[in-house]
C-alpha cells in the first residue's frame, strides 16, 4: 500500500512537471515546479526516507524555489510562448485533484505498515546523520563550502 | 507487489520532461527549471531503492545529490541574473554567439 | 668472365652519366670520346667472351650470374641476372663491332650537327638497352631492354623533331612497336602466371609442364612481338619511314641490331618453338611473304634509303624463314654477315648524302634522280658499295654466300620444293634491287638524273675508317660459320653443292636482270612510272598496307576522339565540375549547425544519449 503510495506521488510530480512544460508564463512553471519538488518529497516520506523528505522541502522547496523566483520577479515580464498550444484541460484537474488524493492515502498510513511486504526501516534517519557527519563528512563540509562559494556568485561585480 | 518498472517509468518521465524543458523553453531561467527537474527525477531513483533495501549510504547520496544541485541552481541563476543586470535578454534566441 | 659482364654494363652508364652531368655542359662537342671508349670496351669484353666461349672454356657453353632480386612474393621471385652464351656472345660481338664503327662514322656524320651531344647520348642508351637485351637471363628483363631500344628508337628516328614527317614516323614506329610488346607482354604473364618464372633455363627446362595450348599461345604471341620489332608483314609499316632519322641510325639501329632483336628473340625461344611445329610453319611462311614482297618493293623504289630499308625487312624474312625450318644456326648466321654488310650499305648511302648534301637542301636522304655517275667522283665509296651487293646478293666467297646458301638449305631439307623455289625468287630478287640500286646510283650518266656537283667529295677520315673496316668484315665473315656453329652447338656447316649452284645461278640472273634494266635501257626506270601511274602508286603502298593501316589507325583516333567528345564532355566534365559545388553546399549545410542555435544543440544532446542508451539496452 505504502508502494502504491509511493507511486502516486510520482505520478503527481510528472503530471506536475507536465503541467510546467506548458505554462506560458515563467512564473507560472516556477510554480509548478514548486508543486514537483513537494510532490517529491512527499514520495520520499512514503518511501521512509523522512529525513531526506525533510531536506528536499527545506533546501529544495525552500532555499532553491526562493532563488528561482527572485530571478522570475528579475526578468522582464514577457509573456512566452515556447510553443503554440495550451495544455490539456485534463491535466489542469488532475493536478488539483491529485493532492487530496494524496492526502488521503497519507492519513491513511500514518501509522506502520500492516502486512505490507515493505516496511519503513527504523532508524534510518540515524544511520544517515551519522553517515553524513562521520564518514562522509568531508563530503558533507566540500558541499556546504560549495553551496557558499555558490552564493557569493550572486554578489555584484563593483565596477 | 508492485514491479519497479514504475518507479523507472516515473523518475524517467521526469528525466524526459526536464530534458524537454531544456529543448523546447527558449528562456534561461525555464531551462534551470528543467534542470532541476532532471535531477529530481534522479534522485527519487535513488531515494526509492535505497529506502528499500534500508541503505543509508544512498540516503545520505541523495542529500549531497541535493545540496550540489542546490549549489548549481545558485550559480545558474546568479549567472542568469547578472545578465538581466547588463539589459541582455537571457534568451537562447538573442544569446547566439559567445563574445560579442 | 665475370669482370667483362661488368665491364658490359659498367662502361655504357659510366659513358652517358659523363655525357649528361659532364660533357653536356662543359664541352658538348667532345662528347664521343666517352663513347667510343666505352664501345671498344664493351667491344673488347664481348669479343672476348665469344674466345672463350668457343675454346669451351665455359661448361655446357653457358654462363649465368644473378644480379639483383628484383620482386619477392612468397615462392614467386624476380631476378634479373646475365647469361651469356653461344647465341649471345656471337649477335653480341657483331653488335658492339658493328656499334663501334658506326659510333666513329657518325662522329664525322653528325659533326655539324647542332644536336651533337644530344645525339650520342640517345645513341648511346641504344647501344646500352641492345646489350641489355642481349645478355638478359629472363624474358621479363629482355622486354625491359626491349622497350627501351623501342625508346631509342623513337627517339632517335624523330631525332630532327622540327620535321613534321620525322615526328610521324617516330610515332609510326613506335605505336606499331606498341603493337608487338604487347604480344610480348601477354607471353610474359602467360608464363609467369603457368609456370612462376621466366628464367630461360627455367622455362626450357619445364616445357613439359604446360599444356599444349598454352605452348601455341606463348609462341604465337613471342612472334607477335619479334614481328613488330623485325619489321615482319602485318607490322613492318615503320621501317620504311623510320629512314627519316639520321644515317647512322638507320645504319646501326635498323639493319644491324635493333631489328635483329626480333630475330635474337625467336632464337632464344628455339627450345620453346621447336615443341609447336605449328607455329614455325606459320613464321617460315610470312618470312617467305615478307621477303617477297618487300624485294618486290625495293626494286622500285627511288629513294636510296628506302631501298636499304625494304631489303632489310627482306632480309629478316628471310632470316624468319631459317627459323621456321628449324635451322637457329642459319638464322644466327645470317644475322651476323647482315649486320655487316648491310650496315655497309647504310654507310655508303650516308656517305653519298654526305656528299650531295648541298644539291639536298639538307634533307636526310637521297633519291636516283639525285645521283648518277658517282662511281668517278667516290670512287671509294663505290668499291664499298660493291663488295656490299656482292656480299648481299650471295657470290661468294663473300659473306652472305655462306649464311644465304646455308638458309636455303635448310629450306631444301624441309622437302618443300615450292618453299625452295620461292626462297630462290627471294634470293633473285634480293640482287635484282640492290645492282639495280648500284648501277643507277653509282654508273651511267643519265638525263633524269642531276648527277654530282662538281665538288662532290669522298667523305673524311672518320667516316672512311668504318665503311673500309665493315666491308673487310662483309668480305671475311664467310670463315666465321665454323667457329659460329661451334659456339652454339650446331653441326658443322657444309656445302651442297647443287644448292650452291643453284643459288648462284639466282644471284646472277638477279644481276644480269638488273644490269640488263638498268644499263641497257638507261631510262627504263623512268620510262616506267610514266606508262604506269597506277602500278607505282600500289608499290609506293606496299600493296595497300600501309594505307590500310592508316586507315585503321585513323579509326581508332576518330573512335577515341568520339568517346572523349561525348562522355567525356557530357557526363565527366560536368561531373568533376559540379564537386566543387557539392562541397560548397555541403559547407553551407554544416554552417547550420554553428548557428548558436542552443535548443537545437540540446535537442541533439538528448537525441544522440538516447541512442546510445538504446544501443547500450539491446547489446546487454
Amino acid at each position: 500500500m505504502t508502494e502504491a503510495a509511493f507511486l502516486l506521488c510520482g505520478a503527481g510530480a510528472v503530471v506536475f512537471a507536465a503541467l510546467a512544460l506548458f505554462q506560458r508564463t515563467l512564473y507560472g512553471s516556477a510554480l509548478c515546479l514548486l508543486g514537483v519538488l513537494l510532490q517529491v518529497a512527499g514520495a520520499y516520506f512514503l518511501a521512509g526516507a523522512r529525513l531526506l523528505g525533510l531536506l528536499q522541502v527545506l533546501v529544495y522547496a525552500g532555499a532553491v524555489m526562493v532563488l528561482l523566483v527572485i530571478a522570475v520577479m528579475s526578468s522582464p515580464p514577457r509573456l512566452a510562448r515556447p510553443f503554440a498550444g495550451t495544455p490539456p484541460a485534463w491535466l489542469g484537474w488532475l493536478a488539483l485533484l491529485l493532492p487530496f488524493a494524496e492526502l488521503l492515502a497519507f492519513l491513511r498510513l500514518a501509522g506502520p505498515a500492516d502486512g505490507a511486504p515493505w516496511r519503513w526501516t527504523p532508524g534510518l534517519e540515524t544511520q544517515t546523520a551519522s553517515l553524513l557527519f562521520g564518514a562522509y563528512a568531508p563530503l558533507t563540509e566540500a558541499v556546504g563550502l560549495l553551496v557558499l562559494v555558490a552564493s557569493l556568485s550572486i554578489l555584484r561585480e563593483e565596477p | 507487489m508492485i514491479s519497479p518498472a514504475w518507479v523507472w517509468a516515473i523518475s524517467g518521465s521526469l528525466f524526459i520532461l526536464g530534458a524537454a524543458f531544456l529543448v523546447l523553453r527558449r528562456q534561461l531561467i525555464a531551462m534551470v527549471i528543467g534542470l532541476e527537474l532532471m535531477i529530481n527525477a534522479a534522485n527519487l531513483n535513488i531515494v526509492y531503492y535505497a529506502a528499500r533495501r534500508g541503505d543509508a549510504a544512498g540516503l545520505a547520496v541523495a542529500f549531497l545529490v541535493i545540496a550540489a544541485a542546490a549549489a548549481e541552481a545558485v550559480v545558474g541563476l546568479s549567472l542568469i541574473l547578472a545578465l538581466l543586470r547588463s539589459d541582455e535578454a537571457a534568451e537562447t534566441d538573442r544569446l547566439q554567439e559567445l563574445a560579442d | 668472365m665475370q669482370t667483362a659482364a661488368l665491364v658490359l654494363f659498367a662502361a655504357p652508364v659510366s659513358a652517358l652519366l659523363l655525357g649528361f652531368f659532364v660533357f653536356r655542359r662543359w664541352r658538348p662537342e667532345k662528347t664521343h670520346w666517352p663513347m667510343l671508349l666505352s664501345c671498344a670496351a664493351v667491344t673488347a669484353a664481348s669479343l672476348w667472351m665469344c674466345v672463350r666461349i668457343h675454346d669451351g672454356f665455359i661448361p655446357d657453353n653457358v654462363w649465368e650470374l644473378p644480379v639483383y632480386r628484383w620482386a619477392c612474393a612468397g615462392s614467386f621471385v624476380l631476378e634479373f641476372g646475365l647469361r651469356v652464351d653461344g647465341l649471345s656472345a656471337a649477335v653480341l660481338g657483331m653488335v658492339s663491332l658493328v656499334s663501334t664503327l658506326i659510333h666513329l662514322y657518325a662522329v664525322g656524320y653528325m659533326a655539324e650537327d647542332r644536336s651533337f651531344n644530344r645525339f650520342f647520348l640517345y645513341f648511346h642508351f641504344f647501344f646500352l638497352s641492345m646489350v641489355g637485351l642481349l645478355v638478359a637471363d629472363n624474358y621479363l628483363q629482355m622486354y625491359v631492354f626491349w622497350e627501351g631500344v623501342g625508346l631509342a628508337s623513337f627517339l632517335l628516328i624523330g631525332f630532327w623533331y622540327e620535321k613534321a614527317s620525322a615526328r610521324a614516323a617516330a610515332w609510326k614506329a613506335f605505336l606499331t612497336n606498341r603493337i608487338g610488346d604487347l604480344g610480348f607482354m601477354l607471353a610474359v604473364f602467360l608464363l609467369l602466371s603457368s609456370l612462376g618464372t621466366v628464367r630461360f633455363t627455367d622455362v626450357f627446362a619445364r616445357l613439359g609442364d604446360l599444356p599444349h595450348g598454352t605452348l601455341y599461345a606463348v609462341a604465337f604471341l613471342l612472334f607477335m612481338g619479334a614481328a613488330a620489332k623485325s619489321a615482319q608483314f602485318p607490322l613492318h609499316v615503320w621501317l620504311p619511314d623510320a629512314m627519316e632519322g639520321p644515317t647512322p641510325v638507320s645504319a646501326l639501329m635498323h639493319a644491324a641490331t635493333m631489328v635483329t632483336a626480333g630475330v635474337f628473340l625467336m632464337a632464344r625461344s628455339m627450345p620453346l618453338l621447336r615443341e609447336v611445329p605449328g607455329v614455325l610453319a606459320m613464321i617460315a611462311l610470312v618470312g617467305l611473304m615478307t621477303s617477297l614482297g618487300a624485294a618486290a618493293v625495293a626494286a622500285t623504289r627511288k629513294d636510296l634509303k628506302r631501298v636499304l630499308a625494304y631489303s632489310t625487312v627482306s632480309q629478316l624474312g628471310l632470316m624468319m624463314v631459317a627459323i621456321g625450318t628449324g635451322n637457329l644456326f642459319g638464322a644466327v648466321f645470317h644475322l651476323i654477315t647482315h649486320g655487316f654488310f648491310k650496315a655497309l650499305l647504310f654507310l655508303c648511302a650516308g656517305s653519298v648524302i654526305h656528299a650531295l648534301h648541298e644539291s639536298l637542301n639538307g634533307a636526310p636522304t637521297a633519291s636516283v634522280d639525285d645521283a648518277g655517275g658517282l662511281a668517278r667522283k667516290l670512287p671509294v665509296t663505290f668499291g664499298a658499295f660493291l663488295i656490299g651487293a656482292l656480299a648481299l646478293s650471295g657470290i661468294p666467297p663473300l659473306a652472305g654466300f655462306f649464311s644465304k646458301d646455308n638458309i636455303l638449305e635448310g629450306v631444301h631439307a624441309t622437302g618443300s620444293l615450292g618453299l625452295y623455289l620461292l626462297s630462290l625468287l627471294v634470293a633473285a630478287g634480293s640482287s635484282v634491287y640492290i645492282f639495280r640500286l648500284l648501277f643507277l646510283a653509282f654508273l651511267g650518266e643519265r638525263p633524269e638524273q642531276r648527277g654530282p656537283k662538281a665538288h662532290a667529295h669522298e667523305p673524311g677520315f672518320r667516316m672512311k675508317v668504318p665503311i673500309l673496316a665493315l666491308a673487310v668484315f662483309s668480305a671475311a665473315a664467310g670463315t666465321l660459320g665454323e667457329p659460329l656453329a661451334k659456339m652454339l652447338g650446331a653441326a658443322a656447316p657444309h656445302l651442297d653443292l647443287s644448292i650452291s649452284f643453284a643459288a648462284l645461278g639466282a644471284a646472277a640472273a638477279g644481276i644480269l636482270l638488273a644490269w640488263w634494266a638498268a644499263m641497257r635501257r638507261p631510262s627504263f626506270d623512268w620510262k616506267w612510272r610514266r606508262a604506269q601511274p597506277e602500278l607505282e602508286r600500289i608499290l609506293d603502298d606496299d600493296f595497300g598496307w600501309q594505307s590500310f593501316t592508316a586507315a585503321c589507325a585513323g579509326r581508332v583516333a576518330a573512335f577515341s576522339r568520339r568517346l572523349s567528345d561525348s562522355w567525356e564532355k557530357r557526363s565527366w566534365d560536368p561531373f568533376t565540375e559540379s564537386l566543387a559545388d557539392t562541397a560548397v553546399g555541403l559547407g553551407e549545410n554544416l554552417t547550420l549547425l554553428s548557428r548558436g542555435a542552443l535548443n537545437e544543440y540540446l535537442w541533439w544532446i538528448v537525441v544522440g544519449a538516447s541512442v546510445l542508451a538504446g544501443a547500450v539496452t539491446l547489446c546487454f
